[in-house]
């Protein structure tokens, strides 16, 4: 191993666990409001890298999340705010868990219609196809004067609480730390790295890539509702091309190789731009050269496959301050 | 009646006649030899028969099942097994995973059951996955190897893992493109070896290779292609002698 692939392996180790604590710390002994904000947007902004992670892990590149994403957030915003639904059980309220889950079906749905047209595309035409559904999805919005129009969907109850986002976030971590070692998971993976062999193999292409379309734009409206009721207003241009094009960063930049990249992307890139306030107008260029940089030096992002071993931490640690030993 | 028919199948790509009504039959647990020069539809033919490309005319059938349209998943499931010339592993998962792979159309478990499965346990139906798999690494001399990259192992037994791939899908058929192509001749024997113990399991083998010792040694009967179209087919011993073959594949014994 390198030395400089060590040493972006401590930085990486020494963010992970700082921003670990950071969070752990912030959740449980602070309340400050711009931090827990920031979190609030980390944890959406996580979600939704997942979101479009998924079907991009079974060779799906799909720009279509920020509008999966706007269906969610208007479906959810809907219910608890034009329809002023209500639904408890008990001394349980679930108003909001049925408004999310309500605006998460929908985008599957909207998802499922998605991946029809796109079974028999490919690659970069998949790219534009997906891109053009996202601006369908938009520009329905900006005329739909049911839920506002061009003027927006305002006074959303503020139901998204830093709790309820990471239980969330933790539920999407989970399905994906018990999914990428499962049957489906193994298809996906192949399915990405030859499809026509997957197919040979007895994967069934239709049924899967609907299913990781399906699934990811579900992830994706869950994460829209829950930004919707935080935001506490929402109007078409949130969930433009930019949003998608962000995610797609988000999730390049973190990695693509396995689900902790756009964990690791997530996080910190909601976290960069507010460090980087500092310098005020010129973080858009350091944010900027900073892909750039990405790009050329760790093309598949900052995390990595075999970083998701013990053994890997383990012989990168105990080697840290070995001079140069090529193994 | 054969476990595949072949009959007159025609497949031409833009006017070029890869392969010409091509009618042959593979009889149950043989080792069948297809052997022709560069081009000459070999390939393609194992491509109409897997259902990567589709033929133009005629009719192959499995087990009296027409394959004619039927995609290619539903192909493996009715128990065709391929692997490549050009090799084709999932090269990002690990040697294991390739294999546990290939069980993908004889197990169900869906997204959701392995989401909802109890925490620490494994679903029954993922270690008998994984047991089958190491049962076919073990076989084909890998079980050291599983969990390397797939595309970090050497070239012969790349080659291996992807017998081992195509036998954990249960073929009843296993269709071997050059499985011999760029191994040295230690590894061709044990190839062979390899071979004839998959036929023990009761699995009939379609094998394309140009090691004429290989082929001459393991094959029960061989057939014969030249641009296209089916020239011979014989014993090995009748193919080393036919004329047509030799002016077009063999070539004079100095």
């Amino acid at each position: 191993m390198s030395t400089s692939m060590r040493m972006l392996s401590l930085f990486i180790a020494v963010t992970v666990v700082f921003g670990a604590y950071y969070l752990i710390a912030n959740l449980f002994f602070r309340t400050d409001a711009y931090i827990e904000s920031i979190l609030i947007f980390a944890a959406i902004n996580i979600i939704v890298s997942l979101s479009f992670y998924l079907p991009f892990s079974a060779g799906l590149l799909s720009l279509a999340q920020a509008g999966f994403m706007g269906v969610g957030a208007y479906m959810s915003a809907s219910i608890t705010t034009l329809w002023k639904f209500h639904f408890t059980v008990g001394p349980l309220d679930l108003t909001f868990f049925i408004a999310l889950l309500a605006g998460g079906i929908l985008a599957a749905i909207v998802g499922v219609l998605t991946a029809f047209p796109a079974l028999r595309i490919r690659g970069v035409y998949l790219l534009l196809m997906t891109l053009a559904i996202s601006e369908i999805i938009r520009v329905f919005f900006l005329n739909f004067e049911y839920t506002g129009g061009a003027s927006g969907l305002g006074g959303i109850p503020p139901l998204t609480t830093i709790w309820n986002v990471y239980v969330a976030l933790v539920l999407v971590v989970l399905f994906f730390v018990r999914v990428t070692k499962s049957r489906m998971g193994r298809a996906f993976e192949s399915m990405k790295e030859d499809q026509d062999a997957a197919e040979v193999m007895g994967v069934d292409l239709t049924r899967h890539k609907v299913v990781a379309f399906a699934i990811g734009a579900f992830l994706a409206g869950i994460s829209g509702g829950l930004y919707a009721h935080y935001a506490l207003y929402i109007d078409s241009t949130n969930f433009g091309v930019f949003r998608s094009i962000e995610i797609l960063i988000f999730t390049l930049l973190g990695g693509y190789e396995i689900y902790a990249g756009p964990i690791y992307g997530g996080f910190y890139l909601t976290f960069l731009p507010e460090w980087l306030r500092i310098i005020q107008d010129w973080r858009i260029i350091i944010f900027g050269g900073l892909l750039i940089v990405m790009m050329i030096l760790r093309p598949a992002g900052l995390i990595s496959k075999e970083m998701m071993s013990l053994r890997y931490w383990r012989s990168t640690l105990a080697n840290l301050w070995k001079p140069r030993v090529e193994a | 009646m054969a476990l595949l028919e072949i009959n007159e199948v025609t497949k031409s790509f833009g006017g070029f006649n890869a392969l010409y009504r091509v009618s042959f039959a593979v009889e149950e647990r043989r080792i069948h030899a297809v052997i022709g020069p560069n081009g000459a539809g070999k390939t393609t033919l194992f491509n109409c028969v897997t259902g990567m490309l589709d033929n133009e005319g005629g009719t192959i059938k499995f087990e009296g099942h027409v394959l004619n349209g039927m995609k290619p998943h539903k192909r493996t499931e009715l128990g065709i097994g391929r692997t490549f010339q050009n090799i084709r592993l999932f090269g990002s998962m690990t040697v294991l995973e390739n294999v546990m792979l290939g069980r993908h159309c004889r197990t169900n478990a869906g997204i959701l059951k392995s989401f909802l499965r109890p925490p620490f346990c494994e679903l029954a139906e993922e270690r008998a996955t994984r047991e089958a798999a190491l049962e076919l690494l073990e076989f084909m001399e890998l079980a050291e190897k599983l969990h390397l990259r797939a595309s970090a192992l050497p070239y012969g037994q790349q080659r291996r893992l992807e017998i081992a791939r195509a036998l954990a899908t249960k073929p009843k058929l296993l269709l071997l493109d050059e499985p011999a192509a760029g191994m040295n001749q230690n590894e061709i024997i044990d190839l062979d070896r390899h071979i004839k113990e998959v036929c023990d399991r009761g699995i009939t083998v379609v094998l394309i290779e140009h090691h004429m010792s290989l082929v001459m040694e393991i094959s029960d009967i061989v057939t014969v292609l030249n641009f296209g179209e089916k020239i011979a087919e014989g014993k090995p011993s009748e193919i080393r002698e036919n004329r047509q073959v030799i002016e077009a594949y063999l070539g004079e014994e100095e």
